[in-house]
């Protein structure tokens, strides 16, 4: 999927576990845990301002575009 | 129990009984043209044209019965599902694919039976259940829509 999201790098940067960020961003743990993993299809703008709000942070450290590179 | 879970819960009981009854009535189809209507007919065209045509009859009531209850056995699946778990999935989608094929298994029976014996209760039948069965489709494309919001919603974070 071209959106890779690096939440596990902001995460790490912040000294923060997943757990303890989907109870301050109330979301579950495996919403957040497939969010992580980038297998969300969509994210609210709700959930994105909760995790920027939270991990002091802009949706660009999070989501990044990454073009398939199709052609090998 | 709360009052959004007891309508399809009365209602999975309700055909349960159908389902479970409608074994016994299917059962019951020869004993009844054989032993029963002589003695106390409830068909108006009188017990000696029956004798002619009861086997006609009987394949006639045996099908529609055990596509009835094929039909009443699929739509249990899907008020448990609707009880108990999620209904939007790909399985109710195929379930109801096959009540619509199992409703036009009906018409298609009681069109064969205008032939040897035609009623107007039976064309009343052969509309109900023809628009049964595209009703079925159409639900079924509809939950097949609904499994693709629900995926999607349920990958929305």
């Amino acid at each position: 999927m071209p959106i890779v999201v690096n939440l596990d790098v902001i995460m790490a940067k912040r000294k923060i576990g997943l757990m303890e960020l989907a109870e301050l961003v109330h979301i579950t743990p495996a919403n957040l845990s497939i969010l992580k993993n980038s297998k969300a299809k969509a994210i609210r703008f709700s959930t994105l301002e909760e995790i920027c709000r939270t991990l002091n942070c802009q949706p660009g450290d999070i989501l990044e575009y990454v073009e398939d590179n199709k052609d090998g | 129990m709360e009052r959004r879970r007891f309508l399809p819960y009365f209602t999975k009981v309700l055909i349960e009984i159908m389902f479970f009854s409608g074994i016994f009535v299917c059962a019951l189809v020869p004993v009844w043209i054989y032993k029963i209507e002589p003695h106390y007919p409830i068909f108006s065209i009188g017990y000696p044209v029956l004798k002619r045509i009861a086997s006609q009859l009987m394949a006639v009531l045996f099908i529609s019965g055990i596509m009835s209850l094929y039909i009443l056995w699929n739509i249990r699946h899907i008020f448990k599902t609707i009880v108990y778990t999620n209904p939007f999935n790909l399985e109710n989608v195929a379930i109801l694919r096959k009540i619509a094929v199992a409703s036009f298994v009906i018409a298609i029976t009681f069109i064969a039976k205008c032939f040897f014996w035609f009623t107007f209760s039976a064309v009343a039948i052969i509309i109900i259940f023809a628009i049964a069965g595209l009703f079925c489709l159409v639900m079924a494309d509809v939950f097949q829509q609904a499994v693709l919001y629900k995926e999607e919603n349920d990958l929305t974070v």
